[in-house]
């Protein structure tokens, strides 16, 4: 056991630091899906790239700085830790860059990676459907191939950033006739193919960052399937386990959730309140701690599957009590807003507070991730499927 | 940054842990719930022989000059096993209070025989609560107010106290009037040796819990009902699941907690406002978190075990009934979940406090 950082990890956390606190945007941002709030999140992204800062741990030769596990953990903390805006590219930049870099063809990589690295595309995730969330390998989004095309027919759901991104990568049945996870392909596209329609969609916090896209006779080129025809579903383990993850800086997002809500508990000084605080407060040290095991883990190039399932369940537990304390802590003025329409987006405590349980959900639900920690890490046998 | 414990460190853990896979059965285990002194001599020699008493006292009085994260290992090794003895207290504990506190006189009468395993010893750092293995115990150390004092045998009366866990004994210890002598730096060592407890008996807790995982693991795996294991049922999945997700973060909490607490200097009084923000704070607020943690996990797990188990891990003859037991005691031990979440609290409101001076100023996030 050794916690702490070499000279070298403490002089690149300065210089990314330096460069955050010279760079960083001085005035609150809208939100991404508003005109205005695109433009802001582009210029401050532009000013990222030119610096090469966009995405600093892929390879030198895709336009990143081939940083180590640990260098990518301290950029992702700096850059939480000055609570910076939310890349509007990340599921390019984590997902689908890397999924693409891992198993694309040359062409693929020298046409979309540095795309994704500029900001010429915005990427998103086409996996769920409105039949197939929790049973991914349900999904039902046809890929007809016809000569050198493929034709997409169907719908896909809760799809993150659909409403500014260019470009999504999907899953798509190509063989209906092979088994559940058999007949998968993993596709890339233009979101403005004809035949594709992207709804914006409004989530209970009033942010429109979701979108539902629909698939009507879409031609799309096969030279887009990334790995082999078919292969899908073993090609979007990357992208899904990236997915999970170290997490990206979110260890340093719930300490100042918790920090938040001890200031919160200070002014009340109710001794119930402060004992509510101690379990938080621990449950934030060991994860900070599982946080650096986990690059640890990946650093040294052990299986890590498990214990990303682990991280992304605890993750999501502990911030739902924490932003749960912190509403009780409000007590009953934590209801009120400023004046709004009802449909305009909720300010900041309440949307953290409903984002949190969003986290249950998304990327696998807790439940999900539990079948996995009991049959990746502890050996017990699956549940029958029919 | 390494999370993983050395070579060295490793192997401690593995012999330790074969020797208990030989020596700690559940026969020798419930032979000595109806002995008279509830406890092995060649066990106790054996310890001793493994070195784990000597790995905290220092080079020039028998030990090795090691550190607590060694001694993790150990620990965990023995809660896997429900151990009966008062390992925490006898290996680990007193001789550290001796060692860290003891004036020179005393640490060269004594440390030499603690470490061979010759003067055995044992403490309560609680003032007036029960001390463990007092019976067997050449050396008592007692805390009475700020100071700990060292009793021989000879100068104390024992009162045992029996515990609902048939493998631990327990006594009141009355020093006779004008016996004892103090361990002159035992005040400003305190803290440090209340934060030991703590991390200590946070790992001995991680290693029950680990047992009880593994064990329900393989008898979900195992046991069938309506035609398949049970174990391949969510509901049943989900239990085990919730607690290998807090078992592997409490573990690494304990050894981080334990490796800070080792390179760390612990002043006497750490509420002053120049120590919040110190090392040595947040090294004291991790052992007392990795404990509370422990204890949260602790608490599912125990539930979890006996949970999966059903009706069989609920006989005497099931000796599921170790680690359920023993995991429950050492939970309310130290003040209990409910202290321990109270002082963590205490902890981050005044290190928040003083955290607010030197926050990154702005925000670039709307509201």
């Amino acid at each position: 056991m050794d916690l702490s950082f070499t000279p070298e990890q403490q002089a690149f956390r300065k210089q990314v630091r330096h460069w955050l606190e010279d760079h960083r945007p001085t005035v609150e941002f809208e939100p991404y899906y508003t005109e205005r709030g695109l433009a802001q999140h582009l210029e401050w992204e532009q000013e990222l790239i030119e610096a090469g800062w966009s995405a600093p741990g892929w390879p030198v030769e895709y336009g990143g700085r081939g940083l180590d596990a640990w260098s990518q953990l301290i950029y992702d903390e700096e850059y939480a830790r000055l609570d910076l805006p939310e890349r509007i590219n990340k599921m390019g930049l984590i997902h689908g860059g890397p999924t693409v870099i891992a198993h694309g063809t040359a062409q693929q990589k020298a046409d979309w990676v540095p795309k994704i690295l500029d900001n010429s595309q915005i990427w998103c995730q086409g996996f769920s459907e409105p039949g197939a969330g929790s049973d991914l390998a349900a999904l039902s989004t046809r890929g007809r191939i016809q000569g050198d095309q493929i034709i997409l027919n169907g719908q896909k759901t809760w799809t993150s950033f659909g409403s500014i991104a260019t470009t999504m990568f999907a899953l798509v049945r190509t063989d209906p006739a092979a088994q559940k996870h058999r007949g998968i392909s993993f596709v890339v596209f233009d979101l403005d193919t004809p035949g594709i329609e992207v709804r914006p969609l409004r989530q209970l916090h009033g942010h429109a960052g979701f979108a539902e896209v629909f698939f009507t006779d879409a031609a799309i080129p096969l030279a887009n399937v990334v790995g082999p025809l078919n292969e899908g579903w073993r090609i979007a383990q990357t992208s899904l386990s990236l997915e999970r993850g170290t997490g990206r800086g979110v260890h340093t997002r719930l300490a100042r959730a918790v920090g938040e809500v001890a200031r919160l508990a200070a002014v009340s000084g109710r001794e119930a309140d402060v004992e509510r605080l101690g379990p938080l407060v621990a449950w934030n040290y060991a994860y900070h701690h599982g946080s650096y095991a986990l690059t640890d883990i990946i650093e040294s190039g052990a299986d890590a599957y498990a214990i990303s399932s682990i991280m992304k369940l605890r993750m999501s537990e502990l911030l739902t009590q924490v932003r749960e304390e912190q509403l009780a802590l409000l007590g009953e003025r934590a209801e009120q807003v400023p004046p709004a329409a009802a449909h305009d987006p909720l300010p900041v405590t309440l949307r953290e507070y409903w984002h949190a349980r969003a986290g249950e959900i998304y990327a696998g639900t807790s439940q999900i991730q539990k079948n996995i920690i009991a049959e990746r890490g502890l050996g017990l046998p699956r549940e029958p499927r029919p | 940054m390494k999370y993983q414990f050395s070579e060295e460190q490793y192997a401690l853990g593995v012999s330790v842990d074969a020797y208990f896979g030989k020596t700690v059965t559940s026969t020798w285990q419930r032979e000595l719930w109806d002995s008279s002194t509830g406890r092995d001599e060649t066990f106790w020699a054996q310890l001793s022989a493994l070195g784990l008493i000597a790995i905290l006292l220092p080079e020039d009085h028998g030990g090795f000059d090691g550190s607590l994260t060694d001694l993790i290992p150990a620990l965990e090794a023995a809660g896997r096993y429900a151990v009966p003895d008062a390992l925490i207290e006898s290996v680990l504990l007193a001789p550290a209070a001796l060692a860290g506190a003891g004036s020179p006189v005393q640490r060269a009468e004594w440390l030499e025989a603690v470490a061979t395993g010759e003067l055995r010893t044992t403490v309560s750092l609680r003032e007036g609560a029960l001390v463990p293995d007092a019976h067997v115990a050449d050396l008592i150390l007692l805390r009475h107010g700020d100071c700990l004092q060292a009793y021989r045998s000879e100068d104390v009366e024992l009162e045992r106290v029996y515990s609902q866990d048939p493998a631990r004994r327990l006594f009141t210890v009355r020093p006779y009037p004008g016996s004892g002598q103090p361990l002159p730096r035992s005040t400003e060592q305190m803290a440090r040796l209340e934060a030991i407890e703590l991390v200590a008996t946070a790992a001995f807790i991680n290693g029950i819990c680990e047992h009880l995982l593994d064990t329900t693991v393989g008898y979900a795996k195992e046991r069938q009902q309506f035609g398949r294991a049970v174990g391949s049922f969510m509901a049943v999945k989900h239990l085990l699941a919730d607690g290998a997700s807090r078992l592997w973060l409490s573990q690494i909490a304990a050894r981080a907690a334990a490796t800070e607490l080792a390179g760390t200097e612990i002043p006497q009084h750490l509420e002053h406002s120049d120590h919040l923000r110190s090392p040595a704070h947040s090294a004291l607020t991790g052992a007392v978190s990795a404990r509370l943690v422990a204890n949260d996990t602790q608490a599912l797990v125990n539930h979890v075990a006996l949970q999966v188990h059903g009706g069989i891990g609920f006989t005497f003859e099931h000796d599921l009934q170790f680690w359920l037991k023993r995991g429950k005691v050492l939970e309310q031990l130290h003040g209990g979940t409910a202290e321990l979440a109270h002082r963590v609290g205490v902890a981050a409101i005044a290190e928040e406090s003083a955290a607010e001076a030197d926050e990154p100023p702005g925000r670039a996030q709307p509201e």
